[in-house]
């Protein structure tokens, strides 16, 4: 399944005001809790990122964590209004995030790496995360999505 | 008061059979400086080349094929350096891998580079690859830890 597909305008958030790392997280988590216990997914996050930030660099991060009651990949777009300090492998602050809960089966492993892979492809490219940038709906950053993935 | 080396140490994977052993001492030096651990794997655009003219895949279906190829050892990696405890970081670039190499150390302020020389490839690839290594340690700006 194609990245756009995956994505729908309520895992879509945009414009979220954060001031530091644990707040932008708590902005995007809430799409992808369905029906789970909010504060055991946001631990986990939060657990993951004290070992290494997933601040890729470029304005970029996709916290990602995987959880033994996933089944299948979720993803969360999310844009903050104020570039927020993620502790970024570049050191630079990350405007862009891609939140992403993966299962932790072995047979489901596979989806995960592919969306996490399209992820990492997509957001090599500069147009499109300057486009990302400057999207004005929901349904315009999963067209440029659309249009911007293989 | 101690004085660490490194403060981060970018660890190159490809999904090769070198992986485990560059990715044990790239842990291990992390672990002794207290460094941050960036693992890098870079889609090689001289393998992609190449394949598309050994295959009737397209480059778009060869590439993706690697990223995913590429995900797979990074994700080892990184489940691996978490588990003894090391923060670990995760990067997927595109290029030549020589030259990605480089420009990300110099980009990420990286003080210690550590890959693999390898040894058990047929004539022609194991002789590319080397030559990358060797301008890796040629041109790096950080030092570079060679595994064998």
């Amino acid at each position: 399944m194609k990245l756009s597909e995956s994505l729908s305008a309520d895992h879509i958030v945009l414009d979220f005001e954060a001031k530091k790392k644990d707040d932008a997280i708590g902005a995007l988590v809430d799409p992808v809790v369905n029906g789970f216990d909010r504060d055991t997914v946001l631990a986990e996050i939060l657990e993951r990122e004290e070992l290494g930030s997933t601040g890729v660099g470029q304005g970029v991060a996709v916290p990602h964590v995987r959880l033994a009651a996933i089944q299948e990949p979720s993803v969360v777009f999310g844009r903050a209004a104020k570039p927020v300090d993620f502790d970024a492998i570049d050191d630079e602050p990350c405007s862009l995030f891609f939140l992403v809960l993966g299962p932790t089966s072995a047979d489901a492993q596979d989806g995960y790496l592919k969306t996490m892979a399209k992820i990492s492809r997509l957001m090599r490219s500069a147009e499109t995360r300057s486009k990302l940038m400057a999207a004005a709906s929901e349904s315009e950053v999963i067209d440029i999505i659309a249009a911007n993935e293989a | 008061m101690e004085e660490h080396l490194y403060k981060k140490i970018l660890l190159v994977v490809d999904g090769s059979d070198m992986d485990h052993a560059v990715m044990e001492s790239a842990i291990a030096r992390a672990l002794a400086n207290k460094a941050r651990l960036i693992v890098l794997n870079v889609v090689d655009h001289m393998v992609i080349n190449r394949l598309k003219r050994l295959s009737e895949q397209s480059t778009a279906e060869i590439e993706i094929e690697l990223e995913e190829k590429g995900w797979k050892a990074l994700y080892y990696a990184e489940e691996h350096a978490k588990d003894q405890g090391v923060p670990t970081m995760i990067l997927q670039q595109s290029g030549v891998v020589e030259n990605e190499v480089i420009s990300e150390a110099v980009r990420l302020k990286i003080d210690l580079i550590v890959l693999g020389y390898p040894r058990k490839m047929p004539g022609q690839a194991k002789r590319l690859a080397q030559g990358r290594v060797e301008k890796v340690v040629e041109n790096a700006e950080c030092s570079v830890l060679i595994v064998r």
